[in-house]
């Protein structure tokens, strides 16, 4: 903690491979093996840095590194609706890894697709909630929520997704009834 | 309501596997390297927010102005460094050989000095103001550098890298028997190469590895005579309750170094800070900060055997995770083996079937062991996330342990099951192999 407070270089380098992979994962799945994921994990380790004093409680590294996250990439999605009016194929897709099912290819990327015209806020609650796999309480926590909050808005969220996936018939198959 | 949360959380499930967890790694050692380099350059200043924003606007101005007209001159300007006891300028590219029994001197214009001990040689690949190379082709190269924030420095001892990240060490390479060895007196130097984890290796102070080339086996340990090293971080991490081995791994002479410090400000900043020597830290405390062969060494001192015996299930992985990045193959066995032994109903314990298989093939190369592994995780885990890179692991195995009718029944059978798979180019080839 002294040594990313005192700008050290090798304790950036000993943050980033405790925390590397969590904030690859969490962006990754958020966002959806994005173009810019780079840039965004990269906005997300500089935000960790340069706000780092802020955290009290060092024990509650790992939270604050998740809720970090999640606040950058809130805010990534809100910034990108801005950017697409100025530039609308800023956000193009990053094909996903060969190496799994076409059906599972084709839902992720209807999925992902569905989220992207969804709100910022109800976006990374269903990533968080059933990509991510957190329980309500984590969600709860990381966000900043209280739980009925954090109850009442993944409804919100799991509702407008479910509306629009209806729409899609790859996703309809995986939400409606068998 | 339930049964929409649970549609969704099936195709949530899709989704995660389908996408996995982030980019490859190569991407991951650019991240690494820009936040480095960030850090670097930001440097350790206090920030007062609100006194800057009036500046910012000219700042800004400022830099771009300089930018522009001066684009990148500044990172790539050269930095003079002379050899030699008369200091005769040096000249990058050139090579120097130490005579016998005598010692050549480089000196950067930062201070820094190298050594390039009796019969060594090497040479100056690059020296830029923000990043100097020097490749040392045959003996050894006493490095002492000065000014760690600015510049990035690298040794290449043969097909070994060594970047250092603030540091005092000694590279050696042996030409003949392919042997190279790093033993870092001050800071931490990250170590790449034949026989190391990709990701590479952290050495930190008093620390040592050695790697041979030609049978890529790599050890490393604790230079007993070493300086007392460089503080990195502070020590103000909170006990984990989870962490019963805490106390017993902490090192007894602790107070002892802080009281011999020759001045009161040294005495201060030693009992602001903690050494993180790995005795005197605790395994678990080095893994929580990337030092794997140090949490290893650290555990060690602890008692292995007895760490073994009773950590919880959560710190025997860490344990098996720190010994496996550390490239400790026997250790990261022995943890993975005890998490089977005693938490024989857990998903981990599963998984660790896989691990034992892994290790088996990349640390010992012991094929027919790691063919047993993957197996046993196949059969216990038929459609778990591994069930596939298991099976397309046991190809390989049986294939390099030289059993080949093993090798295509696994490959029919990784193909009969997974058509897209990432193990399909292997196991047809195995199936063309007559």
């Amino acid at each position: 903690m002294q040594g990313l407070r005192d700008g050290d270089a090798a304790a950036a380098l000993a943050f980033y491979r405790r925390f590397g992979d969590l904030v690859n994962r969490l962006v990754w799945r958020l966002l959806g093996a994005d173009p810019e994921h780079d840039d965004v994990v990269q906005q997300v380790l500089i935000q960790i840095l340069s706000s780092i004093d802020k955290l009290k409680e060092p024990s509650s590294l790992e939270s604050w590194v998740i809720g970090v996250t999640i606040n950058t990439v809130r805010k990534e999605i809100r910034s990108r609706r801005y950017r697409r009016l100025l530039h609308p194929a800023a956000t193009t897709e990053e094909p996903l890894a060969q190496d799994v099912s076409p059906d599972g290819r084709l839902a992720a990327r209807r999925f992902y697709q569905v989220l992207e015209g969804m709100r910022a806020e109800h976006r990374t609650l269903l990533g968080l909630r059933f990509v991510e796999g957190y329980t309500l309480n984590e969600i709860a926590v990381y966000c900043g929520y209280a739980l009925a909050t954090a109850k009442r808005k993944l409804r919100r969220a799991e509702m407008a997704f479910e509306k629009r996936a209806r729409r899609d018939p790859i996703l309809a198959s995986w939400i409606e009834e068998p | 309501m339930e049964r929409r949360t649970n549609q969704l959380e099936r195709l949530g499930e899709a989704v995660a596997q389908t996408i996995g967890s982030g980019p490859d790694e190569l991407r991951r050692r650019a991240q690494e390297q820009a936040l480095v380099e960030h850090v670097s350059a930001r440097g350790g200043k206090p920030r007062r927010r609100w006194l800057l924003i009036p500046a910012a606007a000219t700042v800004v101005v400022a830099a771009v102005a300089l930018w522009l007209l001066l684009p990148r001159k500044d990172a790539d300007a050269p930095l003079a460094f002379w050899t030699g006891q008369d200091l005769q300028p040096g000249v990058v590219g050139k090579q120097w050989t130490a005579p016998a029994g005598r010692s050549l001197h480089l000196r950067f214009d930062d201070g820094t000095a190298l050594e390039l001990e009796g019969g060594s040689t090497g040479l100056v690949a690059e020296a830029k103001k923000h990043r100097i190379r020097v490749a040392l082709s045959q003996g050894a190269l006493r490095v002492a550098i000065k000014d760690k924030q600015v510049r990035r420095w690298i040794v290449e001892a043969g097909p070994y890298r060594v970047t250092a990240l603030g540091t005092a060490f000694l590279a050696t390479w042996n030409e003949d028997r392919q042997l190279f060895r790093v033993t870092v007196s001050n800071g931490r130097v990250l170590v790449q190469g034949p026989g190391i984890d990709r990701q590479g290796l952290v050495v930190g102070p008093g620390g040592w590895l050695a790697v041979d080339h030609r049978s890529g086996q790599a050890t490393f340990g604790l230079s007993r005579h070493s300086r007392r090293p460089e503080p990195l971080t502070t020590p103000a991490e909170p006990t984990d309750p989870d962490d019963d081995e805490s106390a017993s791994d902490q090192e007894p002479d602790d107070q002892k170094s802080s009281a011999g410090a020759a001045s009161h400000l040294r005495r201060k900043r030693r009992l602001r800070r903690a050494p993180s020597a790995p005795g005197a830290r605790g395994w678990k405390a080095l893994y929580d900060q990337g030092a794997y062969h140090e949490a290893i060494l650290a555990a060690r001192e602890a008692g292995y055997a007895q760490l073994l015996a009773r950590l919880s299930l959560v710190r025997l992985w860490q344990l098996a995770e720190a010994a496996r990045y550390a490239g400790a193959s026997e250790e990261a066995i022995q943890a993975l083996l005890a998490i089977r032994k005693r938490f024989p109903g857990s998903s981990r314990a599963r998984t660790a079937a896989f691990l034992i298989g892994r290790v088996a093939i990349e640390q010992q190369r012991q094929y027919r062991v790691a063919a047993r592994w993957l197996k046993r995780y196949i059969h216990e885990s038929p459609d778990g996330p591994l069930a596939e890179e298991s099976l397309g692991r046991l190809i390989s195995a049986y294939q390099r342990s030289g059993q080949r009718t093993l090798a295509q029944d696994a490959a029919r059978r990784y193909l009969a099951r997974y058509k897209d798979g990432i193990f399909v180019a292997l196991a047809r080839s195995v199936l063309r192999q007559r």
